[in-house]
Parts: structure tokens; sequence; C-alpha cells
């Protein structure tokens, strides 16, 4: 009797021991959340997976949370009440000096030197306000010129477009009003994408969106008024684009008329290769065309920030941060949403290489990038992009000079900048 | 405790939810509209009425005139078409049921879910709608893009939406007049126009009143129908005051000018809501005071 209970003592005794080192492990996990936009749901969660595998101390779980022209305002909601996660993947560098404001940004200086050094220079340039690292490029896209490579020879164009000007007469020789087509899509709407394919045109043509002290607009100069003009008389003059908008909540970049056949050219980023593919488009892409200076481009930026939630957090987020910023996920990534890579390295993982001969398309926005520029990193740039955009709109209308609707916009900008003390 | 102490005592936890989630915020957001920063700024700086200024220069007064619009079209046309359905449903007719059902399940749809459907019906180039004025020899029609038109679209869309509600609500109005009214009145030889105008419609007047009051306040509350169709535009012809203050809140990151604007709204929905309350009184409407 006496050795059963001791037996029932030692035994509990061993599932006591065993309780109380499972609860000390489970004490010693930190569990952090990861906010995703760009990333899928399932591409997300497979990182955190791997990682998890990997990582005993450290649990991490990924969240999707809504498309990316939505997602700066789940953040800061979030960031007003306390909720948000300790880390976000998706979103814009110039989205960092309004989030720094929360005073929950942690800044990176001395913390990623290592990633720094492998990143483009270019793109971690737009990283840092006011000396400080704001956040981290893990992957990054333009925009180029897609085409359809049928309405072309049937038109009996040889090659597609390298300027503004030949885009002109293409689109004279592709557009069937009475067939409800047009040669090229001009983007309506006050939304960022508006503003963004604007850019490119104002840089192409030797213009800038800001004076270098960033404290009056630039972007009402010839260049920008040239810009404008090129895409008002492709609308009203020659009559070669569609009078309205293919905007869709949450996307605006048009790209459904190109896919529907309603234009047979699009600005538009590498994201929809796949879209187009399974309208079954026989499309090509070629570089944004060259202004009057030369070519250029805009660079979205997929960035990551990481938030103050407390030391072991913050340890944990930058541990996982390192990991995710290897060559082997960032090529994972790119493969998945099909955003260009921020590091050299990338190129050379066999996932990549493999991706690029089954979609050769990728090759031209990676050669496209040469001609890259930037948005400014202000906490002024939303207000200003939306001030510009509504006026671009206007103008797109025809319900305003171009020159009038610039200076307008000029004019606000100057005012918007002044307010901040930027 | 007396008669008086219990009353105080089962309001409490009501009145306290709704000074947490009603009143208090209210208070919260006047303060703020004196003053700028952003939704994340620590330090928010006096500016006085600067923020009123800028919402009764700017766009804010825009959007104000265009929840003004918004809301006359939305409220007569479902407020109408409401009454005239809810009549036709009362008719005793076989098979009428079967039609109730087609006017309520757009109210049971989730918003964004017709608005998508709208979107994609409504599309100038490959929509149903165009297709069939197409094929009528009618001229296309750009519903969302056309600065004039896409205000007439989404009142369309919202009186799809939602008169439904006012179907109920009229049906159960015309329900509650005492079958003994219109028969007396048959008797007396009224025919059928004569009983509407004599008998149904004064005793239909607080229920309109209150329709109109509820339709009133849903209207110039419009934000979801605009965020999916239109997003403000084109050129800011379907800005609601609502969309405005999301926009600048949660986009621009303006909260004074936000608050100063919401601030503007309160004031005018609680004056057109009493002044509405006053009429409902006049006709005789009990309870409303």
């Amino acid at each position: 009797m006496g050795a059963t209970i001791g037996a029932l003592g030692l035994t509990v005794s061993a599932f006591g021991a065993a309780g109380v080192k499972q609860a000390a492990a489970a004490e010693n996990v930190t569990n952090i959340t990861i906010w995703t936009t760009e990333l899928s749901a399932d591409e997300g969660n497979k990182l955190a997976n791997q990682f998890n595998a990997s990582h005993k101390n450290v649990h991490v779980t990924s969240q999707y949370i809504t498309k990316p022209d939505e997602f700066l305002q789940k953040i800061t909601a979030a960031l007003s009440t306390n909720s948000e996660p300790e880390i976000v993947i998706g979103g814009d560098p110039s989205w960092g000096p309004q989030l720094l404001q929360s005073g929950k940004l942690v800044a990176l200086n001395g913390k990623v030197d290592a990633i720094n050094k492998r990143i483009y220079p270019g793109l971690l340039s737009a990283e840092f306000y006011k000396g400080k690292q704001v956040g981290i490029p893990y992957g990054t896209g333009d925009y180029a010129l897609y085409y359809n490579k049928t309405d072309f020879a049937n038109a009996q164009i040889a090659k597609p477009p390298s300027s503004w000007k030949e885009v002109i007469a293409d689109s004279l020789k592709l557009t069937d009003a009475s067939k409800n087509h047009y040669g090229i899509y001009v983007p309506f709407g006050s939304e960022e994408w508006t503003v963004w394919t604007f850019e490119g045109m104002l840089w192409g043509n030797g213009g800038q969106f800001l004076s270098k002290d960033n404290k009056h607009a630039m972007f009402n100069s010839k260049a920008g008024v040239d810009a404008l003009q090129t895409w008002v008389d492709l609308i009203h003059k020659y009559k070669t684009a569609p009078n309205t908008s293919f905007a869709t909540p949450g996307n605006s970049d048009g790209s459904p008329a190109f896919a529907s056949h309603v234009v047979s050219m699009l600005v538009d980023g590498g994201w929809d290769v796949s879209t187009f593919k399974q309208a079954k488009v026989n499309f090509g892409v070629t570089f944004f065309p060259k202004g009057s200076k030369n070519y250029a481009t805009n660079a979205g930026i997929g960035n990551i920030w990481v938030f103050n939630k407390g030391s072991d957090q913050t340890k944990a987020a930058l541990e996982y941060l390192n990991w995710f910023m290897q060559p082997k996920q960032l090529a994972d990534v790119a493969v998945s949403n099909g955003a260009l890579p921020v590091s050299g390295d990338v190129l050379k993982e066999p996932e990549y290489k493999n991706y690029l001969k089954q979609n050769p398309e990728q090759k031209v926005f990676a050669e496209n990038m040469k001609y890259v520029h930037t948005r400014p990193t202000l906490v002024s740039y939303p207000e200003i992009s939306k001030v510009l955009g509504a006026q671009i709109d206007k103008a797109l209308h025809g319900q305003i000079s171009v020159k009038a609707a610039l200076d307008t916009a000029a004019q606000q900008a100057d005012a918007i900048l002044k307010k901040n003390n930027e | 405790m007396g008669e008086a102490g219990l009353g105080y005592l089962l309001i409490l936890p009501t009145f306290g939810l709704t000074f947490l989630f009603s009143i208090l915020p209210l208070c919260i957001t006047f303060f703020y509209s004196f003053f700028s920063g952003s939704l994340l700024g620590a330090n928010h700086t006096f500016v006085g009425i600067q923020n009123y200024q800028q919402v009764l220069q700017g766009d804010g007064v825009a959007s104000l005139g265009v929840t003004a619009k918004y809301t006359v079209g939305f409220v007569v046309l479902s407020c109408v078409l409401g009454l005239l359905v809810a009549l036709l449903l009362n008719l005793r007719l076989k098979g009428i049921e079967a039609f109730r059902t087609f006017f309520i399940i757009p109210l049971v749809v989730p918003i964004v879910a017709t608005g998508f459907v709208w979107v994609s019906l409504f599309n100038p180039f490959f929509g149903l709608v165009n297709r069939v004025l197409r094929a009528i020899g009618m001229p296309n029609i750009d519903w969302f893009n056309d600065p004039h038109v896409a205000i007439v679209t989404v009142i369309l869309f919202s009186t799809w939406q939602f008169f439904g509600q006012n179907i109920i609500l009229f049906l159960a109005a015309l329900k509650a007049i005492p079958a003994e009214y219109l028969e007396a009145a048959e008797i007396d030889g009224a025919n059928s126009m004569q009983k509407f105008f004599r008998i149904s419609l004064p005793l239909l007047v607080p229920s309109i009143a209150l329709i109109t009051v509820l339709t009133t306040i849903t209207a110039l509350q419009t934000f979801t129908q605009i965020y999916i169709l239109t997003q403000g535009g084109p050129v800011g012809s379907t800005t609601t005051s609502a969309f405005y203050i999301y926009q600048q809140a949660f986009v621009l990151f303006n909260t004074g000018t936000a608050d100063a604007l919401a601030t503007v709204l309160f004031a005018i929905t609680m004056v057109i809501t009493i002044l509405q309350m006053k009429v409902l009184k006049r006709f005789g409407a009990e309870g409303y005071e």
C-alpha cells in the first residue's frame, strides 16, 4: 500500500514537473502579430509557419488585413486605439513620416545595418526621414506600358511606342470609337494612382515635383503642364482615350479597360501580368514612354515597419525581420506577388531565376527601374497628392485648363508644406 | 428607495451607455474642432475657429451642397415610391405577398455586395444597362463618371437599396387604419381616389412625417454607397459630408477639419430633426415631443 502511494506520488510529481516545464517554455515564447496587404493571406501564413518551425522562442501570427489602398487607414486607426501589430508588411515609405508621429514606430538606425548593405541605395534612401530610418523595403515595383500585340499587328504598327509622341500617333491608328475601342487608357480620379503616373510623365519631361528644399511645389512648371496636356489631348483633342474611369473600389489602375479590350495600351505595374494572362490578352510590355527629356518611371516600394509594443516584442520582431529579409524568403515573396527584388542577391536564387524564365515580361519592369524616381518622403505628401489628384481630375473632365489646375494645386501644396513646417 | 429613485436606477445603464458612446464622443469632437493636428500627432495646436472657416469656405461647404442634393433626391424618391408600392401591396389581390419579397430583398443584402453589382451593371462600356440602351438605339450614359449623372446614379442606388424599409413602415401604417372607416366611406359612395385622399392620407400623415425624419437622418449620414460606387468623384460631385469627414480624418489626417465638419453636420441634423418634429406635433402625432 505504502509502495503504491509512493509510486502514485512520484507519478504525480513527474506530471507536475512536466507541467511546470511546459508552462515555463510557453512563458518564454514571445508572440508577435504581423499585418500584411501586398502579401496574400496564404503567403503570409506560409512564411509565418516556416519561421515558427525554426524559431522556438518567437511565435508569429500573420494576418492579411485589406487592399493596399485602404491599408494606411487601418494602420492609423489601430495606432490611435493601441491595437497595432508588432510588424506591418506593406505600404509605401511616404507613409513613414505620418506613422512616426504616433511615437510608436521603431527607428531602425543601427538595428538592420547588415540588411541595409544589401539593398539598392536608391530604394533605401526613401526610408529615411529627418535622420531616422523609419522602415525597410522588401519589394519594389514600377509601371511600364502594356500593349495588345494583336491590335498592333492589325493596325500595322511594327513596334510599341517609346515616347508619348509615338503613343499619340499609335493611338490614333488603334482607335475605333464606333466600336467603343480606344488607343490608351488615361486614369481619371483623384486617387494616388493618378498622381503616381502623372509624376512619371513630369519627370520624363525633366520636371520636379517639389523644390530641392521641399518648401514649394514645382509640378506646375512647363514640364508638368506639357505632361498633363498630353493626357487631356488624348481624351478631348484626339479622342483616343475613353472619357471615363475604369477604376473599381480599391483598384485605380484601369486594368479592366485593358483586360476587357476597350483599350490597346495601358500604363500599369507588373502585378497585373497574371491578370492579363488569365484574361487571355495577347500582350507585350515596354518601357513607360519617354517624355521630352528622358525615360522615367515611379517606384512603388513595399515597406516593412516595426512598432514598439515592449522590448521583448521589438526584439522578436527584429528577429523575424532579419529572417524575412534573407534572399530565399525575399525570392519567395517576389514570386508570390510579382514584386521586383530590392537586392541583387535575390536574382541569384534558383526560385526567382526560374520565375523570370516563365515570366519574361517582368524583365521589362526590372530594366525600367534604371530610370526610377521616388515620391518625396514627407508628412505632407498624402495631402499634396490628394489636392493635385483633384485638380488633375478636373482638367481631365475638361472643367478647368491644365495650367489653372496645376497652379491651383501648387498653391494648395505650398500652403500644406508651410502648415506642416516641412 | 422612492419611485423616482428606482426610475433613475433603471435608466442608469441606458444613460451610461448613451453618455459613453454618444454624448462624450460628441463633446470630444466639438473640443478638438478648435485644434489642428493629425490623428496620430500628440501635439495639437489651438487654432480657434480656423477649421470652421476652412470647412465653410472650401470643399467642406461643397460637400454640404452635395449632401443636400442627395438628401432631397433620396428622401423624395424613397418616400414617394415607398408609399406607392405599399399602397399596391395593400390591395387585396391574389399572390400579392410574393411581390413583397421582391422589394425587401435589396434591404437585407449587404450594401457592399450590391454596390459591386451596380458597378458592373452600370459600367459604361460592358455594363448590362448600357448594352440594353445601345440595343434600343439610345446613347451610352456614363453613370459614374459624368459629374452631372453620378449623383443621380447614387440616389437611384440608395433608393433601390433602402426603399423597402419605407414600404414596410408604410404598409404597417396602412394596415393600422381601421377597415370600418373605409367601409363606411364606400357605403356613402366614395370612390377609390376619394377614399385615399379623404381618409387614408390624413390618417397616414403622422407616419409619413416620422418616415421622412428617419429617411432624412439616414441620408445625412450617407457614406458606404459613396465609398463603393464613386469614391466621392468625379471631381467631387458625390463627395457627401460624411465621406469628406472620412477623407479628412483617415486619408489626410486633418482631424481638426473633420471634427469641425462633423460638428456642423450634427448641428444641421439636429435643426432639421427639430423642425420635422414640430411638423409631426402640428399634424397631431403623439409622442414625438
